[in-house]
């Protein structure tokens, strides 16, 4: 397993966090090997009696999804509930349950 | 507000204040006017919490964790906060803003970590308990190391509400103290249902006091993963002389196997880390604590800069795993599957408890304390140090460690591992070995 200086400035990006380069190949060099020793978990998996992974399962596949759609502000109602302003909002799409 | 106290050499207080330790005195309780240090993640309005990062310094928070209002209404004195690896992460009080902690017995070494400042201000005397707090053992092993007793209760048995958070499932508030009466008294004082804590435990008896007059009638496991080969020689003299001192006081000892420990490394540094770097992104320069002094372009680099710079190289390493096995394509090969040995490694300790074994009985750590600097550029080494204790922390059971005796004239702890809630008759078992054990003693 290598992870490479340029994976690391990926995450850190997603992370919201700022490294220096020496950092990124620090990281890089130590990220690599604790990674390697952290795929070891999967030797030792029991699906089959696994706990939180029901047979017919509440996870949704492992997928990249682009964001939830945008509000059309224009089409929000605005109401009136006990004499305060609210806005009535559609809820969010998350897909089949 | 810097300590100044005796101590203040070893580096184990971040924050102490005589007026305001005064203040508290003359307060009636089963720890009435008993001075407790509070490791510096858990909140108090006496002084600040840094949880040991520049990110947090001089942070005040607007309330106390439940278990220091439980410890000061059974009469205890908030006495001074102390000092920790940043945020809870790391093994040896190395990764503190604030400079390492010393080791009380050779200042060449670490007192282990995370919770090291609390280890070593009950092991050097400068009060006679502390609050630490575990998420992979970050209590048994700076105990272990300092030559003190450290219990971590059962998930939910402490409140966690206050407790600043590393891994919401795996964090909880421990003790140490000098013997295992003290840590006894101090746990019960702070165990207890919170409203406030989603994942705080019904209402089950803590069952303390318990005084056996001998062991008769009590199994303990001693698993053998937990005795590799490679196991220094004087902590398993140490280990074996127990076993002799459990024998002779009329418990049955077998041996009995947990095949999953191997992997509880692995797991641990996988889950830890994504719940980390989720319950971390709070700390962004505008919601918590401290943000860099200069103009910032956006918002964006504005919370970069702050994270970039405030947090300390092993919340950043930490961060950074979490990202890598939560993000798409590696969530199924990394944290799935660390969920699902999190499962297995559970289960290994209900068969192995539901099989007749009461306790089971380890070292507590694979070595004595090591050398400052030993391990810091080589995190992996210094995750692996963490394998007789996070595999508790990943099945939510309690356990503890008491000293056994020393080795190169260092301290070496012994562990009990029971099941959920039987804190009872773990402590009432430890008792027993601790009235029978040299603990100053050189195992050979």
């Amino acid at each position: 397993m290598t992870i490479d200086p340029g994976e690391v400035r990926r995450l850190a990006k997603l992370a919201s966090l700022e490294l220096e380069d020496n950092e990124i190949l620090r990281f890089a060099s130590e990220l690599s090997s604790v990674l390697e020793h952290c795929a070891t978990v999967s030797n030792l998996v029991d699906v089959a009696t696994d706990p939180i992974r029901p047979e017919n399962g509440t996870l949704r596949d492992d997928e990249v999804r682009g964001p939830t759609g945008a509000i059309d502000l224009g089409a929000l109602k605005l109401v009136l509930i006990d004499g305060e302003r609210f806005f009535v909002v559609p809820g969010l799409d998350v897909g089949e349950r | 507000m810097v300590a100044r106290t005796a101590n203040s050499d070893a580096n184990s207080i971040l924050a102490f204040d005589e007026k305001v330790v005064r203040k508290q005195f003359g307060k009636e309780g089963p720890l009435g006017n008993q001075l407790v240090a509070v490791k510096d993640n858990i909140c108090t309005l006496e002084y600040p919490t840094s949880c040991g990062s520049r990110m947090l310094a001089g942070y005040e928070s607007p309330f106390e964790a439940t278990a220091v209002k439980k410890l000061k209404q059974a009469g205890a004195v908030v006495a001074c906060k102390t000092n920790l690896d940043e945020f809870g992460m790391g093994s040896s009080t190395e990764h503190s803003a604030f400079g390492r902690t010393l080791h009380p017995l050779d200042s060449k070494r670490v007192p282990g970590g995370s919770s090291g400042g609390s280890a070593a201000v009950v092991a050097d005397g400068t009060v006679k308990y502390a609050l630490g707090s575990e998420t992979g053992g970050s209590v048994r092993q700076p105990a272990s190391f300092c030559g003190v007793v450290g219990i971590k209760p059962t998930y939910g048995r402490v409140s966690r509400r206050g407790l600043v958070a590393f891994a919401s499932s795996l964090d909880q508030i421990g003790v140490l103290a000098g013997d295992v009466s003290g840590a006894e008294l101090l746990l019960s004082s702070i165990a207890g249902h919170d409203e406030s804590d989603a994942t705080s435990a019904a209402p089950v008896p803590l069952n303390t006091g318990n005084i056996l007059p001998d062991l008769d009638g009590i199994t303990i496991g001693l698993p053998r993963e937990y005795f590799p080969e490679t196991l220094p020689a004087g902590i398993r003299a140490a280990c074996d002389r127990s076993v002799m001192l459990l024998r002779e006081a009329g418990a049955v000892v077998l041996d009995v196997s947990l095949p999953s420990t191997n992997c509880a490394v692995a797991a641990y540094y996988i889950i830890a880390p994504a719940e980390a770097s989720s319950n971390l992104a709070r700390f962004d320069g505008v919601r918590y604590g401290n943000r860099p002094e200069q103009p910032f372009s956006d918002v964006l680099s504005m919370y970069r800069s702050t994270r970039g710079e405030l947090f300390g190289a092993e919340v950043k390493r930490r961060i950074i795993i979490g990202t890598y096995v939560l993000s798409a394509g590696y969530r199924d090969a990394y944290y799935l599957r660390a969920t699902e040995a999190r499962g297995t490694i559970s289960r290994d300790f209900a068969r192995v408890f539901s099989g007749g074994i009461d306790l089971l009985f380890t070292p507590t750590t694979v070595s004595t304390a090591f050398e400052a600097g030993e391990f810091i550029s080589d995190p992996l080494s210094m995750y692996l140090g963490d394998a007789f204790v996070c595999p508790a922390n990943l099945a939510g059971v309690p356990a503890m460690t008491v000293p056994i005796g020393r080795s190169g004239g260092l301290p070496v702890g012994g562990q009990f591992i029971a099941p959920s809630f039987e804190e009872g008759r773990m402590i009432a078992v430890a008792r027993h070995l601790e009235m029978r054990v040299d603990p100053l003693a050189e195992a050979r």
